[in-house]
Protein backbone atom coordinates (compact mmCIF):
# COMPACT_ATOMS: atom_id res chain seq x y z
CA UNK A 1 0.00 0.00 0.00
CA UNK A 2 1.50 3.32 -1.06
CA UNK A 3 2.50 5.78 1.62
CA UNK A 4 0.18 8.69 2.26
CA UNK A 5 0.35 11.44 4.83
CA UNK A 6 -1.46 14.21 6.64
CA UNK A 7 0.08 17.00 8.68
CA UNK A 8 -1.73 18.41 11.73
CA UNK A 9 -0.53 21.27 13.86
CA UNK A 10 -1.75 20.69 17.42
CA UNK A 11 -0.53 23.28 19.93
CA UNK A 12 3.22 23.00 20.23
CA UNK A 13 3.29 19.82 18.13
CA UNK A 14 3.37 19.27 14.43
CA UNK A 15 2.14 15.74 13.75
CA UNK A 16 2.97 13.86 10.57
CA UNK A 17 0.43 11.03 10.22
CA UNK A 18 1.72 8.27 7.94
CA UNK A 19 -0.40 5.49 6.40
CA UNK A 20 0.77 2.50 4.35
CA UNK A 21 4.18 1.07 3.53
CA UNK A 22 7.15 3.25 4.44
CA UNK A 23 9.80 1.54 2.35
CA UNK A 24 12.43 2.14 -0.31
CA UNK A 25 9.88 2.66 -3.05
CA UNK A 26 8.33 5.53 -1.07
CA UNK A 27 11.52 7.54 -0.59
CA UNK A 28 10.48 10.21 -3.03
CA UNK A 29 7.05 10.62 -1.42
CA UNK A 30 8.60 10.98 2.02
CA UNK A 31 11.06 13.60 0.82
CA UNK A 32 8.06 15.62 -0.33
CA UNK A 33 6.60 15.25 3.14
CA UNK A 34 9.84 16.51 4.67
CA UNK A 35 9.55 19.63 2.54
CA UNK A 36 5.96 20.13 3.71
CA UNK A 37 7.06 19.65 7.31
CA UNK A 38 9.90 22.13 7.14
CA UNK A 39 7.43 24.89 6.40
CA UNK A 40 6.26 26.15 9.76
CA UNK A 41 7.03 23.09 11.84
CA UNK A 42 6.54 23.49 15.58
CA UNK A 43 9.24 23.00 18.20
CA UNK A 44 8.13 19.38 18.49
CA UNK A 45 7.55 17.19 15.45
CA UNK A 46 5.77 13.86 15.89
CA UNK A 47 5.83 11.09 13.31
CA UNK A 48 2.66 9.07 13.94
CA UNK A 49 3.40 5.50 12.90
CA UNK A 50 0.31 3.61 14.09
CA UNK A 51 -1.01 3.14 10.55
CA UNK A 52 2.30 2.18 8.95
CA UNK A 53 2.22 -1.45 7.78
CA UNK A 54 5.85 -1.98 6.82
CA UNK A 55 9.09 -0.10 7.29
CA UNK A 56 12.58 -0.90 6.02
CA UNK A 57 16.14 0.36 6.29
CA UNK A 58 15.49 2.97 3.60
CA UNK A 59 12.73 4.43 5.75
CA UNK A 60 15.16 4.54 8.66
CA UNK A 61 17.48 6.57 6.44
CA UNK A 62 14.61 8.93 5.68
CA UNK A 63 13.94 9.37 9.39
CA UNK A 64 17.63 10.15 9.94
CA UNK A 65 17.46 12.75 7.17
CA UNK A 66 14.35 14.22 8.76
CA UNK A 67 16.17 14.47 12.08
CA UNK A 68 19.02 16.26 10.33
CA UNK A 69 16.63 18.69 8.64
CA UNK A 70 14.86 19.46 11.92
CA UNK A 71 17.97 20.09 13.99
CA UNK A 72 17.04 22.04 17.10
CA UNK A 73 13.52 20.64 17.25
CA UNK A 74 12.34 17.62 19.22
CA UNK A 75 11.46 14.66 17.01
CA UNK A 76 9.20 11.90 18.36
CA UNK A 77 8.28 8.57 16.76
CA UNK A 78 4.83 7.71 18.10
CA UNK A 79 2.81 4.49 18.40
CA UNK A 80 4.76 2.11 16.14
CA UNK A 81 2.88 -1.18 15.56
CA UNK A 82 4.56 -4.47 16.53
CA UNK A 83 6.43 -5.05 13.28
CA UNK A 84 7.67 -1.46 13.14
CA UNK A 85 8.68 -1.59 16.82
CA UNK A 86 10.78 -4.65 16.07
CA UNK A 87 12.72 -2.79 13.36
CA UNK A 88 13.26 0.23 15.61
CA UNK A 89 14.38 -2.09 18.40
CA UNK A 90 17.03 -3.98 16.44
CA UNK A 91 18.66 -0.79 15.18
CA UNK A 92 18.34 0.81 18.66
CA UNK A 93 16.56 3.91 17.37
CA UNK A 94 15.60 4.64 20.97
CA UNK A 95 19.18 5.90 21.36
CA UNK A 96 18.62 8.39 18.55
CA UNK A 97 14.92 9.30 18.77
CA UNK A 98 12.32 9.65 21.45
CA UNK A 99 9.88 6.78 20.87
CA UNK A 100 6.41 6.88 22.40
CA UNK A 101 4.49 3.59 22.42
CA UNK B 1 15.45 -25.10 -14.32
CA UNK B 2 13.51 -28.26 -13.89
CA UNK B 3 10.73 -27.67 -11.42
CA UNK B 4 7.97 -30.19 -12.17
CA UNK B 5 5.08 -28.61 -14.02
CA UNK B 6 2.58 -29.63 -11.37
CA UNK B 7 4.42 -27.46 -8.81
CA UNK B 8 4.55 -24.37 -11.01
CA UNK B 9 1.78 -21.81 -10.86
CA UNK B 10 2.18 -19.15 -13.50
CA UNK B 11 1.48 -15.52 -12.73
CA UNK B 12 0.60 -12.98 -15.40
CA UNK B 13 3.32 -10.46 -16.15
CA UNK B 14 2.94 -7.49 -13.85
CA UNK B 15 0.80 -9.34 -11.30
CA UNK B 16 -0.37 -7.29 -8.31
CA UNK B 17 0.06 -8.11 -4.62
CA UNK B 18 -3.65 -8.93 -4.38
CA UNK B 19 -3.51 -11.30 -7.36
CA UNK B 20 -0.51 -13.13 -5.97
CA UNK B 21 -1.97 -13.29 -2.47
CA UNK B 22 -5.20 -14.72 -3.83
CA UNK B 23 -3.29 -17.45 -5.64
CA UNK B 24 -1.18 -18.21 -2.55
CA UNK B 25 -4.27 -18.51 -0.40
CA UNK B 26 -6.24 -20.69 -2.80
CA UNK B 27 -3.52 -23.03 -4.04
CA UNK B 28 -3.73 -26.39 -2.30
CA UNK B 29 -0.47 -27.83 -3.60
CA UNK B 30 1.85 -28.58 -0.63
CA UNK B 31 5.04 -27.35 -2.35
CA UNK B 32 4.05 -24.63 -4.82
CA UNK B 33 6.33 -22.32 -6.77
CA UNK B 34 4.75 -19.16 -8.17
CA UNK B 35 6.49 -17.91 -11.27
CA UNK B 36 5.92 -14.95 -13.54
CA UNK B 37 5.45 -15.78 -17.21
CA UNK B 38 8.23 -13.39 -18.20
CA UNK B 39 10.74 -15.48 -16.22
CA UNK B 40 10.30 -18.65 -18.28
CA UNK B 41 13.66 -20.03 -19.28
CA UNK B 42 15.75 -17.68 -17.14
CA UNK B 43 18.21 -18.80 -14.44
CA UNK B 44 19.74 -22.18 -14.98
CA UNK B 45 23.03 -22.31 -13.12
CA UNK B 46 23.64 -25.40 -10.99
CA UNK B 47 23.12 -23.81 -7.60
CA UNK B 48 19.87 -22.16 -8.56
CA UNK B 49 18.57 -25.37 -10.05
CA UNK B 50 19.45 -27.26 -6.88
CA UNK B 51 17.73 -24.71 -4.65
CA UNK B 52 14.66 -24.57 -6.87
CA UNK B 53 14.29 -28.32 -7.10
CA UNK B 54 14.66 -28.88 -3.37
CA UNK B 55 12.56 -25.90 -2.29
CA UNK B 56 9.36 -26.39 -0.36
CA UNK B 57 7.83 -23.25 -1.88
CA UNK B 58 8.87 -20.08 -3.62
CA UNK B 59 8.53 -17.23 -6.07
CA UNK B 60 10.25 -16.39 -9.34
CA UNK B 61 9.45 -12.84 -10.44
CA UNK B 62 10.88 -10.17 -12.65
CA UNK B 63 12.66 -7.33 -10.89
CA UNK B 64 9.97 -4.92 -12.00
CA UNK B 65 7.19 -6.98 -10.45
CA UNK B 66 9.19 -7.82 -7.32
CA UNK B 67 9.68 -4.06 -6.84
CA UNK B 68 5.99 -3.27 -7.18
CA UNK B 69 4.50 -5.96 -4.92
CA UNK B 70 4.97 -6.78 -1.25
CA UNK B 71 7.14 -9.82 -1.93
CA UNK B 72 8.51 -10.32 1.58
CA UNK B 73 5.08 -10.43 3.22
CA UNK B 74 3.79 -12.74 0.48
CA UNK B 75 6.75 -15.07 0.95
CA UNK B 76 6.23 -15.19 4.70
CA UNK B 77 2.52 -15.86 4.18
CA UNK B 78 3.43 -18.72 1.84
CA UNK B 79 5.86 -20.22 4.37
CA UNK B 80 3.27 -20.02 7.13
CA UNK B 81 0.55 -21.51 4.95
CA UNK B 82 2.70 -24.45 3.92
CA UNK B 83 3.54 -25.05 7.57
CA UNK B 84 7.26 -24.55 7.09
CA UNK B 85 7.85 -21.40 9.14
CA UNK B 86 6.81 -21.39 12.81
CA UNK B 87 4.43 -18.51 13.51
CA UNK B 88 6.76 -17.14 16.17
CA UNK B 89 9.14 -16.09 13.37
CA UNK B 90 6.56 -14.34 11.21
CA UNK B 91 7.47 -10.77 12.17
CA UNK B 92 11.24 -11.25 12.13
CA UNK B 93 11.14 -13.22 8.88
CA UNK B 94 9.11 -10.49 7.19
CA UNK B 95 11.45 -7.77 8.44
CA UNK B 96 14.65 -9.62 7.48
CA UNK B 97 13.31 -10.81 4.15
CA UNK B 98 12.24 -7.26 3.24
CA UNK B 99 15.89 -6.19 3.44
CA UNK B 100 17.12 -9.21 1.50
CA UNK B 101 14.62 -8.63 -1.30
CA UNK B 102 15.41 -4.91 -1.46
CA UNK B 103 19.11 -5.73 -1.74
CA UNK B 104 18.49 -8.26 -4.49
CA UNK B 105 16.44 -5.78 -6.48
CA UNK B 106 18.40 -2.60 -5.93
CA UNK B 107 22.03 -3.49 -5.37
CA UNK B 108 21.76 -6.78 -7.28
CA UNK B 109 19.70 -6.66 -10.43
CA UNK B 110 19.45 -2.88 -10.81
CA UNK B 111 23.06 -2.19 -9.72
CA UNK B 112 22.00 0.87 -7.73
CA UNK B 113 24.93 2.26 -5.71
CA UNK B 114 24.50 2.91 -2.01
CA UNK B 115 23.66 6.39 -0.79
CA UNK B 116 27.19 6.97 0.48
CA UNK B 117 28.63 6.23 -2.97
CA UNK B 118 26.18 8.74 -4.42
CA UNK B 119 27.14 11.44 -1.91
CA UNK B 120 23.63 11.08 -0.43
CA UNK B 121 22.10 12.28 -3.69
CA UNK B 122 18.62 10.75 -3.39
CA UNK B 123 17.42 12.25 -6.66
CA UNK B 124 20.23 10.50 -8.48
CA UNK B 125 19.39 7.25 -6.72
CA UNK B 126 15.74 7.60 -7.77
CA UNK B 127 16.83 8.26 -11.34
CA UNK B 128 19.01 5.14 -11.42
CA UNK B 129 16.21 2.99 -9.97
CA UNK B 130 13.67 4.31 -12.49
CA UNK B 131 16.03 3.80 -15.41
CA UNK B 132 16.89 0.30 -14.22
CA UNK B 133 13.27 -0.78 -13.88
CA UNK B 134 12.52 0.39 -17.40
CA UNK B 135 15.67 -1.16 -18.82
CA UNK B 136 14.62 -4.33 -20.71
CA UNK B 137 17.65 -6.26 -19.43
CA UNK B 138 17.79 -5.18 -15.79
CA UNK B 139 14.06 -4.77 -15.17
CA UNK B 140 13.35 -8.27 -16.48
CA UNK B 141 16.08 -10.02 -14.50
CA UNK B 142 14.57 -12.54 -12.09
CA UNK B 143 14.36 -12.25 -8.33
CA UNK B 144 13.78 -15.60 -6.68
CA UNK B 145 12.69 -16.42 -3.14
CA UNK B 146 12.77 -20.08 -2.12
CA UNK B 147 11.97 -21.71 1.20
CA UNK B 148 13.64 -24.94 2.27
CA UNK B 149 13.71 -26.95 5.47
CA UNK B 150 17.13 -28.26 6.43
CA UNK B 151 17.73 -30.07 9.73
CA UNK B 152 14.86 -28.32 11.45
CA UNK B 153 15.74 -24.86 10.18
CA UNK B 154 13.52 -22.95 7.79
CA UNK B 155 15.87 -21.35 5.30
CA UNK B 156 14.84 -18.68 2.86
CA UNK B 157 17.11 -18.11 -0.11
CA UNK B 158 16.89 -14.82 -2.01
CA UNK B 159 18.62 -14.96 -5.37
CA UNK B 160 19.31 -12.24 -7.90
CA UNK B 161 21.09 -12.09 -11.23
CA UNK B 162 23.15 -8.99 -10.60
CA UNK B 163 26.88 -8.40 -10.60
CA UNK B 164 27.44 -9.78 -7.09
CA UNK B 165 29.56 -8.17 -4.40
CA UNK B 166 32.28 -8.89 -1.87
CA UNK B 167 30.79 -11.40 0.57
CA UNK B 168 33.16 -10.67 3.43
CA UNK B 169 30.23 -9.18 5.37
CA UNK B 170 29.17 -12.69 6.41
CA UNK B 171 28.53 -12.70 10.13
CA UNK B 172 29.04 -9.06 10.99
CA UNK B 173 27.46 -5.73 10.23
CA UNK B 174 29.40 -2.61 9.21
CA UNK B 175 27.43 -0.56 11.73
CA UNK B 176 26.19 -1.13 15.26
CA UNK B 177 22.77 -0.54 16.81
CA UNK B 178 22.35 3.11 17.75
CA UNK B 179 24.97 4.44 15.34
CA UNK B 180 23.92 7.87 14.08
CA UNK B 181 24.62 7.18 10.43
CA UNK B 182 22.22 7.93 7.59
CA UNK B 183 22.18 4.58 5.83
CA UNK B 184 23.49 1.02 5.94
CA UNK B 185 21.17 -0.66 8.45
CA UNK B 186 19.89 -3.39 6.12
CA UNK B 187 22.57 -5.89 7.05
CA UNK B 188 22.10 -5.18 10.75
CA UNK B 189 18.36 -5.86 10.42
CA UNK B 190 18.92 -9.15 8.59
CA UNK B 191 21.48 -10.23 11.17
CA UNK B 192 19.26 -9.33 14.12
CA UNK B 193 16.05 -10.84 12.76
CA UNK B 194 17.33 -14.21 11.55
CA UNK B 195 19.37 -16.85 13.32
CA UNK B 196 21.98 -17.15 10.57
CA UNK B 197 22.90 -15.42 7.34
CA UNK B 198 25.02 -16.74 4.53
CA UNK B 199 25.99 -15.20 1.21
CA UNK B 200 26.88 -17.33 -1.82
CA UNK B 201 27.09 -17.13 -5.63
CA UNK B 202 29.52 -14.19 -5.19
CA UNK B 203 26.96 -12.22 -3.22
CA UNK B 204 24.02 -12.95 -5.53
CA UNK B 205 22.30 -15.18 -2.98
CA UNK B 206 21.59 -14.57 0.67
CA UNK B 207 20.21 -17.34 2.85
CA UNK B 208 18.52 -16.57 6.15
CA UNK B 209 17.73 -19.22 8.75
CA UNK B 210 14.87 -19.54 11.24
CA UNK B 211 15.02 -22.52 13.65
CA UNK B 212 12.31 -24.96 14.75
CA UNK B 213 10.92 -25.45 11.27
CA UNK B 214 8.55 -28.22 10.37
CA UNK B 215 10.45 -31.23 8.92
Amino acid sequence: MALSHRIDRQGSETVLHLTGDFTFSENKAFRGMIQDLEQGASSTVVVELSKVDNLDSAALSMLMLLKEKLTGRTLILRRPPEKISRVLEVVAFDKIFKIET
Amino acid sequence: MTIPDNRLFWLPTGATTEQVLNLVETTEHPTPVFAEEACRGQFDDGYTTHVAETARAGFILTTKTAWSINLSSLAVRLALKTGLLPAKWSVDADVALREAVANAILHGNLAVPGLTSLSRNLDEQDRIIGAGLENPQRGQKPVMVFWRSVSGVAIVHVLDDGDGFETALDGHSPISPGDEVISGRGHLIMKSCSRFQHWSRSGRTVSLGFPDAAP
